[in-house]
């Protein structure tokens, strides 16, 4: 890199873009059924305006910012803007309960930080080895890395094992329905024509926790019962806090970054394998999900690593890690220039400054995270009747903006009111994400191996032991099931003498 | 007096989805008010026009439909909104489009040969080559291409056909939808070989797995050259009138007397059936300028398009009854192989 490249880094328009955009990011994120994807979507026509460099730091900041805003609104009053923040609403919500939410904020946007800057600086470091790494998962290793994700379902379990598992396997139900892409045929679809696309994750998680919330909220002497606490503590205790516990979120930013990088797995399957993974090795996890700090740690690491990650294959071969980075890499090809290994020799200036300007986007975040603090509880002081509406109409209009289509805004209302006999049964939401999110890498990926197996004439198994990566995957899984599992009939014990 | 905060409460949820619902159905409305005059000319072009791309924001049919978007706004001086309306191979938005106002102001694009080909494999996709869409314009005809590891023992088209004889379905093959896996058909039919396809979701995941060694070659557009010779793969059996640009010894599906740009991939101007004669005059005639600057169609081969344009209703209604004949006599030859992938 030559003094001319930095010297264009430190262009003011450039720097104010890409932190507007992390601002508007950090929106997007918080307003619930908004997301860095929408974000980005919808600002895409904007950068064709602007020049590459600042129409790409611009989109960069909104994918940051979305990552970590959706955790404000999922802290404070229990509603995750976007998947990648319901880990936090877990352990964040409990935390506002108890007074400290101004904690679980500290936390949130620290781990963020960290979790952002280690995927950009492997971004700006580790770019052509890194991209490598999605060249070796293959379609038997996708199987088995997406059956490990399966598996936190058993960590995260706690109290009946067999409604965790029924949640799942609904969750891999769910999302069998609509056009099947590998035979074009209709599963499940009543004839219904919205169907065919599918149930969308967006609406889903409006469902789970959105409406649902709300919902319960109507009516409930909870929400006039609710005193606002806000028991101080100092940035820097948490901070300290947060460096003895550096393995949590080095951890799950390495988590993050590994699913950023793979692509077809996005920020959802980051954050409950890094929440998953905290838990296992928490020596406490019987507090996990009444305000464990790890919790939000791991789970804000690992969302804002995915970004980092998913650009690396999207700039050192033209192959996104994630849907957003696919639009990312849209607003690239239409300023003409040609993502891949020859980004670097034709246009080496564009994609430096975009993997350098990224620093700007978490810096960005971070102002924007730790000065917002003072503010962002306003929102709890704001009456719960007044609150309920508002969220909902955001919430109708995050439904809608998915595909303006109104068959969304119908899931995600229907979705929020079974919830509700879900929560009442004790049946836990979160296999059901997993479940869903994994479900097409799974399913997709079984099928490809089992076509390239019966191809070269042998078993799936014996295919699958042939290859080195997918025996080491194998064995982790198998760890993973084991402990996993065992942890949670242990704990099961536990409680049951107590 | 609970109570009544509490019905208070219900009273603003209920006003706020009514807000939402009336917002929501204002579009339809319109939709069925305006269709019942449609056969009366309107004044067109109107100020603002809704632009559907049945493709989720980001592919390459997103892109190339808001530069057409783009382009028609800058000649007819209006505002043109690009709407995304993803799902299904582009089934649900290319259905919206058909069905929506017949004046003009909703138009779209619509990717051949995407909607032939669910035409004719999927009964419950609704639509009409003949009666459903008024074809404007199309633009580009970016056909398909085998591609193989340089250094692999498949890195020519001959060695390819003579291994796939010798060892039947052993070879697989990446590809990246059902166009493909028509294009396999034709091609195994032609050289009387079997290999096996192997779906992937879209063309990114296709050249990883290529790239990878996950797969033995991949079936993939023409603009995807740079992204398998950058990563060390190579064409090895191109179609298009020239060879492809630094391998002079790649064969030609011309060389083996076969034609397999009828699935090439092309980028329309739609607008629905039963719009107004002086509607599609005037969107013929800006598409005709687009076609004809040179702005649009430089941007379109930087892309890696093979760029070509066609204007007029006529004319592309010819070559798609072409396109649908041709595919319809294989889809119905090879439907399990094509339809029935794992």
């Amino acid at each position: 890199m030559n003094f001319e490249i930095l010297m264009q880094v430190f262009q003011l328009d450039s720097i104010g873009l890409c932190i507007a955009g992390t601002i508007l990011g950090i929106i997007f994120g918080a307003v619930p059924g908004l997301n860095a994807t929408i974000g980005v979507s919808l600002l895409l026509p904007i950068t064709f305006m602007l020049s590459p460099t600042a129409g790409l730091l611009m989109l960069g900041g909104i994918y940051m910012g979305g990552m970590y805003g959706g955790s404000i609104t999922a802290v404070l009053i229990n509603v995750p803007g976007a998947i990648e923040a319901t880990c936090t609403a877990w352990e964040g919500y409990p935390m506002t309960l108890q007074g400290r939410s101004r904690e679980a904020l500290y936390y949130s946007i620290f781990a963020s930080t960290f979790g952002g800057m280690v995927g950009i600086l492997c971004l700006i470091f580790l770019t052509p080895p890194l991209a490598q790494v999605a060249l070796k998962f293959g379609p038997p290793e996708m199987l088995i890395f997406a059956l490990c994700g399966l598996a936190v379902v058993g960590v995260l379990a706690s109290k009946n094992l067999w409604k965790s598992l029924f949640a799942m396997g609904l969750g891999l139900f769910l999302h069998t329905i609509g056009m099947d892409s590998m035979t074009t045929l209709y599963r499940f679809t009543f004839g219904i024509r919205s169907m065919a696309s599918g149930l969308d994750i967006v609406a889903i998680v409006l469902g789970f926790f959105c409406f649902a919330e709300m919902f319960r909220n109507i009516g409930q002497k909870k929400a006039e019962n609710f005193v606002y606490r806000d028991i101080f503590i100092k940035r820097s205790t948490v901070i300290i806090r947060m460096l003895k516990k550096w393995t949590v979120s080095v951890k799950a930013s390495l988590i993050g970054l590994l699913i950023g990088i793979l692509p077809g797995i996005g920020g959802g399957t980051a954050i409950f394998v890094a929440y998953g993974e905290a838990k296992r090795s928490s020596k406490n996890p019987e507090l996990f999900g009444k305000g464990n700090v790890d919790g939000i740690i791991a789970a804000e690491s690992a969302n804002n690593a995915v970004v980092g990650g998913s650009l690396i294959p999207l700039l050192a071969l033209g192959i996104p890690g994630s849907p957003t980075a696919a639009i990312i890499g849209a607003a690239l090809t239409s300023h003409g220039l040609i993502i891949g290994p020859s980004l670097f020799l034709k246009s080496a200036d564009v994609a430096y400054i975009f993997m350098y300007g990224m620093t700007f986007a978490v810096i960005g975040m971070m102002l924007v995270g730790t000065f917002g603090i003072n503010l962002f509880p306003m929102i709890l002081k704001i009456n719960m009747f007044y609150l309920i509406p508002i969220v909902m109409v955001f919430a109708l209009f995050g439904a809608y903006s998915i595909n303006y289509n109104t068959f969304d805004v119908f899931v995600a209302v229907i979705v929020g009111a079974i919830t509700i006999l879900l929560v009442r049964f004790e049946i836990p939401l979160s296999p059901i994400l997993i479940g869903f999110v994994l479900e097409r890498l799974i399913e997709e990926n079984f099928r490809r191996s089992l076509i390239i197996a019966t191809a070269q004439k042998q078993n799936i198994i014996v295919y699958i032991l042939t290859r080195p990566l997918s025996i080491i995957l194998g064995i982790v899984l198998i760890v993973f099931i084991v402990y996993f599992f065992g942890k949670n009939k242990n704990e099961k014990k536990e409680i049951e003498s107590n | 007096m609970k109570n009544r905060k509490v019905r208070k409460m219900w009273l603003l949820v209920i006003a706020a989805g009514l807000v939402i619902s009336f917002a929501a159905c204002t579009p339809g409305r319109t939709a069925e008010r305006s269709a019942s005059g449609s056969a009366a000319q309107l004044e067109y072009p109107v100020k603002n026009v809704t632009f559907i791309i049945p493709y989720s924001a980001g592919g390459t049919a997103d892109t190339v439909g808001r530069l057409l978007a783009q382009h028609l706004s800058q000649i007819l001086d209006i505002n043109i909104t690009c709407v995304n309306k993803a799902g299904a191979s582009g089934e649900i938005g290319s259905l919206e489009l058909i069905n929506s106002r017949k004046d003009g102001s909703v138009i779209g694009t619509m990717n051949i040969p995407d909607f032939i080909i669910s035409d004719i494999v999927n009964p419950q996709f609704e639509f009409d080559l003949e009666k459903d869409a008024e074809f404007i314009a199309a633009f580009n005809n970016t056909p398909f291409s085998y591609f193989a590891p340089a250094k692999g023992d498949l890195n020519t088209w001959d060695k390819f056909v003579a291994y796939a004889k010798a060892h039947p379905g052993e070879v697989t093959v990446g590809e990246g939808g059902i166009a493909h896996r028509i294009l396999a058909a034709a091609v195994m039919d032609k050289f009387g070989i079997q290999f096996t396809t192997v779906n992937f979701a879209g063309a990114s995941e296709t050249v990883a797995a290529l790239l990878g060694g996950h797969v033995s070659a991949a079936s993939s557009g023409n603009q995807r050259l740079v992204e398998f010779t950058s990563g060390g793969c190579m064409p090895i059996i191109w179609e298009g009138k020239t060879k492809p640009e630094g391998f002079p010894d790649c064969a030609l599906f011309s060389d083996y007397g076969m034609d397999a740009s009828f699935l090439g991939v092309g980028n329309t101007v739609v607008a629905p059936k039963g719009v107004p004669e002086n509607v599609i005059t005037v969107l013929e005639a800006a598409c005709a300028q687009i076609a004809n600057s040179s702005d649009f169609g430089e941007r379109m081969r930087n892309l890696g398009y093979d760029y070509t344009s066609l204007v007029g209703v006529k004319d592309i209604m010819e070559t798609l009854r072409k396109q649908k004949a041709t595919i319809s006599a294989i889809c119905e030859k090879y439907a399990d192989r094509i339809l029935s992938n794992g």
